[in-house]
């Protein structure tokens, strides 16, 4: 029943009067006592009109309204109404220039005048603010992206998932969706990011959150974010325009040919052997390691067989818990021809051994060259 | 006497441009003009509107509706508008801003249709001039901006037609009851808004019973099957099929 009643008074109070635009909220309150007092206009059928309002308006509150737009039929008898007030204004000024004399009579139509003027005026300043303020930030994201875009062809642009198709649309740039903008999801996504190529904008448009950026071991070893542009664009609701810079920690790259293999070092955790005898296979899986912060992977595979357009090779950390393993995708890039890559992967792992899964997906690969280090 | 020449060639203008023709003409420039200066502040569309401006893209190039959620006849509107060759955004800006710009002439006349009083609807008139919701719906390719005019229409004819209990406008108050439905689904809450103003106008001994069975009936037969016909012609089965669904959970949460 609470609930019930905080939705009602929420639609009432802030939502309604935010669609119909509080200068006409407030007319409307104002003349809707005005109306009650003069007896005359009950027999109108402006009663009608303001009953159908009632209805239509306890609807709403009842049901409650996700958006302002949903309130927008709610302007008729707001706007009416405050032209009504208007006009009683000045009636009710000459109605006081009965009892007292010595005011001017003149002054009932600088009051009606002076309510027109005021209302439109109102209007006028919260038109320009909600119309330009929104307009701007994109206008800023916009100039960002396509100045980043003449450094890194390959950028793209990451955003709260329902602004997806906006930001595609104006951009002209891929996006890639962020489940929101919240403070664990901003981590999650940039270490979701599992494509090699690219160069990645991040644009946070919320209200002022502390803290909002992941922590540097929170983020994958060798990723680098920095802040490029931080601007207020809303003071009233305290809405920041952030837009971030990420550069990607992965590689995945066509080599002309194998290098010899450099000597056998002790940062090595992998050594000789540890993906097994098999060097040509479709799936690889090295002998596990004890795990805990930051690894780097760098790998050389030759692809001898490709099949289809979904061909690619994929790299997975697998950790067992209990009884069951939990695979995590590192990295996953497409393999469109036979040739030679290489690949660096950089990774953090919680503590507890973990095996390096390396799998061709469409494409026989064969395993030249490994080497897994720590990372800082 | 000079002065008294002056006056009243001043009066004389003022009448002229109070008239209601030449006022409303009046009013329909400002409110062009005014949605101009609108698009100038908002070169960029909004979340909503790229969806609108995408669907009815991909509908005029491969004759397929995508997204059946919304009613079919908004972007039905920009889709006739892209085919007669203007750019999609463009198509869709136009469809927003032509409604727009007639909303104030409707505010007008449900003003006056309401208090009678001309100067109140003057007043109205240009404070939808200026209203910054308003505004921003025509010049946003988002449906509200034909559902508004749609609706305000739904009102005034309403108002009249429980003034002159005549059938036909009542038949045309039904039909715009329907086109408001196919801009927006809260359209649909204009038909027990009908029984509520003609129960009113029962209980103040306007109407008879049978009169007023008959307007409802009225426009409870055209009204859904307007809706049906519209949607039908205009999207095709599949987006009126889930229509339907989602009207009747509006119904039922209304009910609940």
């Amino acid at each position: 029943m609470g609930a019930f009643f905080h939705k009602f008074f929420q639609t009432f109070f802030q939502q309604i009067p935010n669609g119909v635009c509080l200068v006409f909220a407030i007319g409307a309150l104002v003349s809707t006592v005005f109306m009650l007092a003069k007896r005359h206009h009950r027999g109108k059928l402006f009663v009608i009109l303001w009953a159908a309002f009632l209805f239509m308006g306890l609807w709403r509150c009842a049901k409650g309204i996700i958006s302002i737009r949903y309130a927008s039929i709610m302007i008729f008898p707001m706007v009416i109404a405050t032209a009504f007030g208007c006009r009683r204004g000045e009636a009710w000024w000459r109605l006081l220039c009965r009892y007292f004399r010595c005011l001017p009579s003149w002054f009932g139509r600088v009051i009606a005048l002076g309510c027109l003027i005021g209302c439109t005026g109102g209007a006028l300043v919260i038109a320009h603010y909600k119309l330009n303020i929104q307009s701007r930030a994109f206008t800023t994201i916009c100039r960002t992206v396509s100045d980043y875009r003449k450094l890194y062809p390959d950028l793209r642009v990451l955003v709260k998932h329902n602004d997806t198709e906006r930001f595609t649309y104006h951009t002209q740039v891929p996006c890639i969706p962020l489940e929101d903008n919240q403070r664990e999801f901003f981590a999650q996504g940039l270490n979701g990011i599992t494509d090699p190529d690219g160069h990645f904008l991040l644009v946070v448009m919320e209200r002022h959150l502390k803290g909002l950026e992941p922590r540097r071991d929170e983020l994958r070893p060798g990723a680098k974010l920095s802040r490029v542009r931080a601007k207020r664009y809303r003071q009233s609701k305290r809405k920041n325009l952030d837009i971030y810079f990420y550069e990607n920690p992965l590689s995945f790259s066509r080599i002309a040919a194998v290098s010899p293999a450099p000597p056998a070092s002790p940062d090595d955790l992998l050594g000789p052997g540890a993906f097994g005898p098999s060097r040509s296979a479709a799936a690889f899986r090295s002998r596990p390691v004890p795990g805990g912060g930051g690894f780097r992977f760098t790998f050389v595979v030759s692809a001898e067989a490709v099949s289809g357009k979904a061909a690619a090779v994929e790299v997975r950390t697998v950790r067992r818990q209990g009884n069951g393993e939990v695979p995590t995708l590192q990295l996953r890039c497409p393999v469109k021809e036979k040739g030679i890559y290489r690949g660096v992967v950089t990774f953090r792992t919680p503590p507890g051994p973990f095996a390096i899964c390396l799998d061709g997906l469409g494409t026989t690969v064969r395993l030249e060259q490994f080497r897994l280090t720590r990372a800082e | 006497m000079e002065k008294t020449t002056f006056i009243a060639r001043i009066g004389r203008i003022r009448e002229f441009l109070l008239k209601p023709q030449v006022f409303l003409v009046l009013v329909l420039i400002a409110s062009a003009v005014m949605r101009f200066i609108a698009w100038d502040w908002t070169p960029l569309l909004e979340r909503d509107s790229v969806g609108y401006v995408n669907a009815a893209a991909v509908w005029a190039a491969t004759g397929k509706y995508t997204v059946p959620q919304f009613p079919p006849l908004p972007c039905y509107l920009i889709k006739l508008l892209i085919q007669l060759g203007l750019a999609p955004e463009t198509a869709a800006r136009l469809y927003a801003f032509v409604p727009g710009c007639l909303v104030p002439v409707v505010a007008y006349a449900l003003a006056m249709e309401s208090t009678g009083n001309r100067r109140i609807a003057r007043y109205a008139a240009i404070f939808f001039i200026f209203h910054p919701t308003l505004l921003f719906f025509s010049v946003m390719p988002i449906r509200d901006s034909l559902y508004i005019l749609l609706a305000g229409l739904c009102l005034w004819i309403g108002l009249r037609a429980v003034r002159y209990q005549e059938n036909r406008l009542w038949i045309l108050y039904a039909c715009c009851c329907a086109l408001a439905w196919c801009c927006r689904h809260e359209g649909m809450e204009f038909l027990p808004l009908t029984a509520l103003i003609l129960f009113i106008e029962l209980i103040r001994k306007r109407y008879t019973w049978r009169k007023a069975a008959l307007h409802f009936l009225l426009v409870l037969l055209i009204t859904p099957t307007l809706w049906f016909t519209i949607g039908f012609l205009t999207g095709g089965m599949e987006p009126f099929v889930l229509q339907s669904a989602l009207v009747m959970n509006h119904f039922r949460d209304f009910i609940e």
